[in-house]
């Protein structure tokens, strides 16, 4: 069967010469005299290559051109452009054309320059279907190439280049904030910023200013106008995590902005309106949420346009020895430790215990064995006792916190010396790890006068990890305040 | 054959010194586009001259710039491929003109000047198609 090329021209007798090349080549032609109607035939049908004449009427070729990459199709394009008019010629390479011919052209040139399209158009394609079949172990910061990993993958990239809302599902510790960074590295926007918002860190009021930003003299306390994340962000990323904590008041703020693109600071009247492309997370189910009346039906359609679903650690087969490693490699070199692999039954043991806490509750589990003990290899015994007990744990989708306080207070609990090999280090003569990181921080949030997102910036870390430690510091608290009541 | 003036970028005098039709251009063209499509794009070909012509008057008439320089263009484009250079010259200086937005009166004038081009170049076309029927039908 002879390959389809669409030549799209809106001078008759143009494009009967170059139909007459080209079938005088062996390719079938379709044809169509303006782009619309060129942009309406390449939904129809499967053509090998496009010839584009650059001055349409309606439309112009330039704008077929980008309507073209926009629908990230492969298909290459050759334009038509006249003798004089290079930049026109570079313009269109620029915007992805596969090459041009510059009238008037004869057949034989016609023929090389269409011919050598087609081959790389082809050989793109050959590379997409190679790399979709290639299985990556390794994705921006995600770590595991398990199968139910590398659908995520292919979701992200292929949800990337638009601007549609990502919806992010998954237990803690999936890994939803790494997953809206995929998304926003492989996005067009990833030259501008990725701001991070966590919403179930803040009370009410200051979450919304933490949004939206506030005017001086909004509520007590504001002394200076602030700019929020929705404006930061402008241009780039805006990331809500735990989207399920907001109250409904502040929904409906937010669906007027994913609506409109506009927003308020708290206390102005003044509309801004920002570019930017909203990822948002939930550790919950939304649509329960939705049924309950806690989470606005109208919000969670607007914003559930292309869903993500983080499989549980538990879920993803050999990712959990994958992670723990690099993890080990990084504990230990940050501790300055000697330890450079787990045990065969270690490694058992890892791949055995549910994880409830998934690969946050991992890289604890982990930090813990390297900063308590010494030695190359990581043995059953070093272990937290719940990893040891290898209990399947009922409690799967619990908050981390409560999973880290666990395996993070084990020094209190008895060593479980399974196989009779060295005890925990008492290393509470030093402060423990997680007090030195909550001083650092406080005082980074101090420095900047309160502000969460430029101290997580000086911190070089994102906020929502400033968010989420401050959260597992307060239950840290609770837990030892209700200990001493006791 | 490469003619720098093809492009009409020099003085008037060198549109009245080319052909109304470049044979080595057209004729290649006849060999490329294969036996039997001869006539069928000649005949295309006369048609959007004849065209052009009228699409040139109206836009004259209402003084409308962007038809002027959309048909200009076109016009620039077919007469290059099929080797017409007095009227692609034509065609680029009214094009020109339209774009640098020069005076009215001069803009008419080098749509008048393109019509005078259009009507020889169609004319030509014709004859060379009758031509090519009559030794189509012997």
């Amino acid at each position: 069967m002879s390959e389809a090329i669409l030549l799209i021209e809106d001078s008759p007798a143009q494009a009967a010469v170059y139909k007459a090349y080209l079938e005088g080549e062996g390719y079938s032609v379709v044809m169509a005299g303006s782009g619309e109607e060129g942009l309406r035939a390449l939904e129809e049908r499967a053509v090998a290559a496009v010839l584009l004449d650059l001055q349409l009427p309606g439309i112009g070729g330039f704008e077929v051109l980008e309507r073209l990459r926009r629908r990230s199709s492969r298909i290459p394009v050759v334009v038509v452009t006249d003798y004089g008019s290079a930049e026109n010629a570079s313009e269109a390479v620029r915007l992805g054309a596969a090459d041009f011919v510059t009238k008037p052209f004869d057949r034989g040139r016609l023929k090389v320059t269409i011919g050598n399209a087609i081959r790389q158009g082809q050989l793109a394609t050959m590379v997409d279907k190679l790399q979709e079949k290639f299985s990556r172990d390794r994705f921006h910061r995600f770590v595991g190439g398990s199968a139910p990993m590398q659908a995520v993958y292919r979701v992200i990239e292929s949800a990337a280049p638009s601007r549609a809302t990502v919806f992010i599902t998954g237990e803690s510790g999936t890994g939803k904030e790494l997953c809206a960074e995929a998304i926003h590295r492989e996005s067009p926007r990833h030259d501008g910023p990725f701001i991070a918002v966590n919403c179930a860190a803040l009370p009410r009021d200051l979450i919304e200013s933490e949004i939206f930003g506030h005017v001086k003299g909004a509520f007590t306390g504001a002394v200076r106008q602030r700019d929020g994340a929705a404006s930061l962000a402008d241009g780039g990323t805006l990331f809500l995590d735990e989207i399920g904590e907001m109250d409904l008041e502040l929904q409906a703020k937010l669906l007027r902005f994913v609506q409109t693109g506009q927003f308020q600071r708290v206390g102005s009247g003044e509309m801004i309106k920002v570019d930017v492309r909203i990822v948002c997370a939930t550790n919950r189910d939304p649509l329960e949420q939705v049924r309950q009346g806690r989470f606005r039906e109208d919000l969670y359609y607007r914003l559930h346009v292309i869903p993500i679903h983080l499989p549980p650690l538990r879920d993803r087969g050999e990712d959990v020895i994958d992670i723990a490693r690099q993890f080990l490699a990084k504990s230990a070199d940050e501790e300055g430790k000697a330890f450079v692999r787990f045990s065969a039954e270690a490694e058992q043991m890892l791949r055995d215990y549910a994880w409830p806490g998934n690969v946050r509750e991992l890289e604890n589990v982990v930090r813990n064995v390297v900063v308590l003990h010494d030695g190359e290899s990581v043995l059953p015994a070093m272990f937290p006792p719940a990893v040891a007990r290898r209990t399947l744990s009922n409690d799967v989708g619990e908050p981390f916190a409560k999973t880290e306080a666990k395996s993070a207070t084990s020094p209190d609990e008895p060593a479980v010396s399974r196989a009779g090999t060295e005890p925990p280090v008492q290393a509470m003569t030093v402060l423990p790890l997680w007090e030195v990181e909550r001083q650092a921080i406080e005082s980074a949030i101090e420095r900047f006068g309160g502000n969460v997102l430029r101290a997580a910036a000086a911190l070089e870390i994102s906020p929502s990890t400033i968010y989420r430690k401050r959260q597992a510091w307060e239950q840290r608290r609770d837990a030892t305040a209700t200990t001493a009541d006791d | 054959m490469k003619n720098p003036q093809a492009d009409g970028s020099d003085a008037p005098v060198s549109v009245e010194a080319e052909k109304v039709i470049d044979d080595a251009v057209l004729s290649q063209v006849m060999r490329d586009v294969g036996e039997g499509q001869g006539a069928a794009v000649l005949l295309l070909f006369a048609g959007e001259l004849e065209r052009r012509i009228e699409e040139l008057r109206e836009a004259v008439s209402r003084s409308d710039v962007d038809v002027l320089r959309r048909v200009a263009h076109g016009a620039k484009g077919s007469a290059s491929t099929f080797g017409a250079p007095r009227v692609a010259a034509a065609a680029r200086r009214l094009e020109e003109a339209c774009k640098s937005a020069a005076p009215a009166v001069e803009i008419a004038s080098l749509a008048q000047r393109l019509i005078e081009h259009l009507q020889p170049a169609a004319t030509e076309v014709r004859s060379r198609l009758s031509v090519l029927e009559e030794a189509d039908h012997v």
